[in-house]
């Protein structure tokens, strides 16, 4: 291949450019022709049936209203000053020290007083801040879940079986509990200080996490657990041959997993590193959990979700500017993953269908990193669930072990008793509900015309349903306010946020966790030979009969697994259900209540958990029939 | 039943053209195969005519009907698949009956057509059984019964034994056209196996790169290749190169470039051969024999280059002269050993002499003699 830099090389690229150019050009002609719509029409009534067609036109709708349009008003908004284009919002935006480090960075990220080591991060402005908060939650959660997972995926040790189920608790997901119980055992006179300093004097100080350094904390202590699991599944997804073949060529140890296991399983570890980006950038909880410390409110999603004062509508004018750069950092981190996405098969492509995965006999030194390192990121991760539950069954922790009264069931009596509690709790399961029945109608038809018609911008429909993915909560919720409330033509009906929530806090659901429905159901038809549908299209059956009657029963395991790992994540939804629940608490789900009893409650924290409790058991409920009934697959446990 | 004409069809996919522009008559109750080797577009026709794929131009017609752009759901076609495509979430009895209750046919006649045809591709008794209870060739014996009990216009194979094993193959063979004879419905099968193809048969059409070479009777395909492909692709021929030396009426000789002299025949019967023109001798392996046999016979002499002793003969390459060895068959009660200079003999008829000019396949056989391409 002649370079680039030379004469013949840069002929050889510019004339591939400009001819593919004309050939583009010649065949943007086609669309000038009475033909090609014909034809296209044709291929559409071929392809589909009445039903997939009613479904498709659905998800476009749906997608479109929910989606698309509030998402434009918001970017609208945002280059715009009283309908005229403008660029004033930026220009206030990086000039303000509180978004944009015009005078630098401040703060000492790690500091010694006396016997006291504070952890606490710079602060650099809004953008900047969200950006290394989400790198750093990347960066720590990608080493420990790859080190989890190639452990996991090539060595047999005692125990595994019940460390593998127990490294799946941190994918619990808790809003707001699991940062307060992080908060207490991490805390000055917190759990871990009292054993590590004062009991055990293994610590020389005591070690505080204040600030963003706490959010990094939070985060990458649930976040790993999303990078394991993509890339545990990359590991066993390796046809072991491609490693024997390596290690039959003379490679073997550390060399073997860095020239031939780690690049084949780079899609999958890469994937789930972007996602974890993407979360810990629109993750609102967590900074709510910490939002005395001024620096956590120097974050762009914080940002937003102050500047919209949801009982009235309000919205600050720098409001959408500061959403259209959020919304830039995280589908910068969608596009990646498209491009990786690509190439995942590609690890793979030799058949063979079931092998048996490579697993190792430790050596006793393995042995002794493999329990050590596992036993220390297990020893973390547990501290959360057992903290909501010391929360839960406490009414004061301050400055012990193990909070004082415990345990107590007093918690719950309180929490009860609150009908609005037992009203959010019911909300919660209604609106999920339903957003699942929707997402299970529209997400199948979906997954089954992007994996089995051909036409022209199956691309796009396959971008359309994926990309809710990288969509922060917090700027659909503002995109909700301004399409919905300013639009005169919605402004008196039911999708008015500030008449009523609940329509649009159940299209939020469906919009926003309809990627794990959709890539479940999409990886559940790839594995489906498309023969069965043909077999029975040959004999006869209609389009409808096929979809009803071969591939629905044929990947309903895969359309069950992802519509219940939908109905976790809508259960757990923040960013939305704070914004749209503020409105009218009778329609508040349970992640608002959640909140509220901690602005409102003095044992706010204890309440709370005994709530995030609630979420917890749920969910075990949920991915233990995912995981052991469904035998269920990665695809819909991080929806991609 | 149905005749099926197949005019211009063209499928293209992107830049490739799967097949093009074929034209093809299969008469009513035959069992017509489209033989080829992978890639050579006998699938592509094979669902163009299933109504899988829309071809961009040409026409699929049934009879005296245009089927071209019918939905494949109309076309009363019954498709066995490679992969049997047996729905793994119906019992045995449910598969079978699909098209039938598409047909809302009345249950107790579903019962009875579906217990007859088990009975006929003999599975009776297994209806109860679910797909994963069924070997590879039960498994194949339902996708059978079930494109035959619909009673359909037109029966079609997608290479429907290549995932079975060899005796299971032969078995299997017989039965379909013991089957299809027994229905008389017209049957296109698609396969890349030349045995299946031959043994099965009333026609085959050989194809290669989207194109048709030949459609003839399996004896005629054999016997009469009317082109260097089919000639290569049928049976395993050594090719010699040469030019014309004479041609007089049905005796053509070749001269290779190391003057060996061989007499032959052609099959090509429309074509002229005069002095010089550049040609290919094509033996089958089977062909060669060690004895001297009575009259019009070639006689090469040739040195053993190696050999294998494969049971019923010794699979031989001789060297006799030229880059290449010729591959022999030769009978295994000979004496023979590596090295051996022995006279290798093959009559006139045997030996089948077609022309260069004109062949799409020449290239390629001079290539392989020139040693360009790996020899198979």
């Amino acid at each position: 291949m002649a370079s680039i830099l030379s004469k013949e090389g840069f002929k050889l690229r510019f004339s591939g450019f400009t001819n593919r150019t004309r050939d583009w050009i010649l065949s943007g002609r086609k669309f000038f022709h009475f033909e090609y719509y014909k034809e296209l029409l044709y291929q559409f009534r071929s392809q589909m049936g009445v039903f997939s067609s009613i479904q498709l036109i659905a998800v476009i709708l749906v997608f479109i209203f929910f989606m698309i349009l509030p998402l434009l008003a918001v970017i609208g908004s945002a280059f715009t000053v009283n309908g005229v284009f403008s660029l004033v919002w930026f220009r206030i935006i990086f000039t303000d020290p509180r978004f944009w480090p015009v005078n630098g960075c401040t703060g000492i990220p790690i500091q010694i007083i006396g016997d006291y080591l504070y952890i606490r991060g710079v602060d650099c402005g809004a953008i900047i801040n969200s950006i290394y908060v989400g790198l750093s939650t990347t960066l720590i959660s990608t080493l420990i879940g790859v080190t989890l997972a190639f452990f996991m995926a090539r060595y047999d040790f005692h125990g595994k079986s019940i460390l593998r189920i127990l490294i799946l608790v941190p994918i619990l997901s808790t809003p707001f509990v699991s940062a307060i119980a992080i908060q207490k055992i991490f805390g000055e006179f917190g759990m871990l200080n009292l054993l590590f300093y004062d009991i055990l004097r293994i610590l020389p100080f005591r070690v505080i996490f204040e600030g963003l350094a706490a959010v990094i904390l939070v985060q990458s202590l649930h976040f790993f657990s999303l990078v394991y699991l993509s890339t545990y599944a990359a590991f066993l997804a390796i046809d072991p041959s491609l490693e024997e073949q390596g290690e039959n060529m003379g490679a073997k140890g550390f060399g073997l997993f860095r020239k031939i296991t780690l690049p084949l399983a780079l899609p999958g570890i890469e994937a789930g590193a972007i996602l974890t980006f993407i979360l810990s950038v629109e993750d609102l909880g967590t900074l709510i959990v910490f939002e005395s410390d001024p620096i956590v409110r120097r974050t762009i999603t914080y940002q937003v979700y102050s500047l919209i004062f949801a009982p009235t509508g309000t919205i600050n004018p720098i409001a959408p500017a500061l959403s259209v750069i959020l919304l830039l950092i995280a589908m910068i981190g969608f596009l990646l993953i498209r491009r990786y996405m690509s190439l995942r098969h590609y690890a793979m492509m030799s058949k063979g269908g079931t092998w048996n995965p490579r697993l190792n006999k430790p050596k006793w030194w393995q042995y002794i990193t493999i329990y050590g390192f596992i036993g220390v990121v297990l020893f973390f991760a547990l501290l959360t669930p057992l903290g909501i539950l010391l929360l839960a069954f406490s009414t004061e922790w301050g400055t012990t072990v193990i909070p004082v009264n415990f345990p107590t069931v007093i918690n719950f009596f309180q929490v009860f008793t609150d009908p609005l509690v037992l009203q959010s709790i019911f909300n919660s399961l209604f609106y999920s509900t339903v957003a699942i029945i929707l997402i299970v109608l529209l997400a199948t038809g979906a997954a089954y015309i992007v994996a089995r018609k051909n036409l022209p911008g199956i691309g796009g429909l396959d971008l359309l349903v994926t990309i809710p993915i990288a969509l922060p909560g917090i700027v659909i919720a503002m995109g909700y306010f301004l399409f919905f409330v300013r639009i005169p033509l919605f402004a008196s009906s039911i999708l008015n946020p500030l008449i009523t929530a609940m329509p649009l806090l159940i299209l939020a659901f469906t919009i926003r966790k309809f990627p794990f429905t959709v890539r479940s159901t999409f990886a559940g038809l790839q594995q489906t030979n498309v023969e069965y549908e043909e077999a029975a299209e040959n004999l006869g059956a209609s389009r409808a009969r096929v979809f009803a009657g071969i591939v629905i029963p044929l990947v309903a395991v895969s359309v069950l697994s992802g519509a219940m790992m939908s109905f976790v994540y809508c259960m757990s939804e923040v960013s939305v259900s704070l914004v749209l629940g503020g409105v009218n608490p009778d329609q508040a789900p349970l992640t608002w209540k959640m909140a509220d009893i901690l602005y409102q409650v003095a044992a706010g924290s204890h309440h709370a958990a005994v709530l995030g409790l609630l979420l917890m058991i749920i969910q075990i409920i949920i991915i233990t029939i995912v995981n052991v009934v469904l035998k269920s697959r990665t695809e819909s446990m991080v929806g991609l | 039943m149905v005749t099926i004409d197949l005019k211009e069809l063209t499928k293209r996919f992107g830049e490739v053209v799967a097949c093009d522009h074929i034209d093809l008559h299969i008469k009513d109750g035959e069992l017509f195969t489209l033989l080829g080797p992978s890639g050579c577009g006998k699938t592509t026709i094979l669902r163009c005519v299933a109504g899988f794929y829309t071809p961009e131009e040409g026409q699929v017609f049934f009879g005296e009907t245009d089927m071209t752009r019918v939905p494949p759901n109309n076309r009363n076609t019954g498709m066995v698949f490679q992969n049997y495509a047996i729905w793994p979430h119906m019992k045995v009895f449910d598969n079978v009956a699909f098209g039938l209750k598409i047909r809302k046919i009345p249950k107790n006649e579903i019962r009875k057509k579906v217990l007859s045809i088990l009975e006929l591709v003999r599975l009776g008794g297994m209806e109860t059984r679910t797909p994963f209870q069924l070997s590879g060739g039960q498994q194949q014996r339902v996708a059978l019964a079930r494109a035959l009990v619909i009673e359909p216009r037109v029966l079609l194979f997608d290479e429907p034994l290549s995932n079975l094993d060899a005796k299971l193959r032969v078995e299997m063979r017989h039965e379909i056209k013991r089957i299809q004879k027994e229905f008389g419905i017209t049957t296109i099968y698609v396969t890349h196996d030349q045995e299946e193809a031959l043994s099965i048969s009333d026609r085959i059409a050989v194809m290669e790169l989207g194109h048709i070479r030949q459609v003839d009777s399996p004896k005629d395909i054999y016997e009469e290749p009317q082109n260097l492909f089919v000639a290569d692709f049928i049976g395993s021929c050594t090719f010699l190169q040469g030019t014309i030396s004479s041609a007089n009426g049905k005796k053509i000789t070749l001269k290779t470039s190391w003057g060996l002299q061989l007499h032959g025949r052609t099959t090509r019967k429309d074509l002229t051969f005069s002095k010089g023109d550049e040609a290919f001798a094509a033996i089958r392996p089977e062909d060669f024999r060690v004895r001297e046999p009575k009259a019009h016979f070639n006689k090469l002499s040739s040195t053993i280059e190696s050999l294998v002793f494969t049971g019923r003969y010794y699979q031989v390459y001789a060297d006799v002269g030229g880059t290449h060895p010729v591959k022999a068959e030769l009978a295994a009660d000979a004496e023979i050993k590596v090295t051996d200079k022995r006279d290798l003999f093959v009559s006139y008829k045997d030996v089948i002499i077609l022309k260069a000019e004109g062949d799409p396949f020449a290239d390629r056989i001079r290539s392989l003699l020139e040693g360009k391409a790996e020899a198979d």
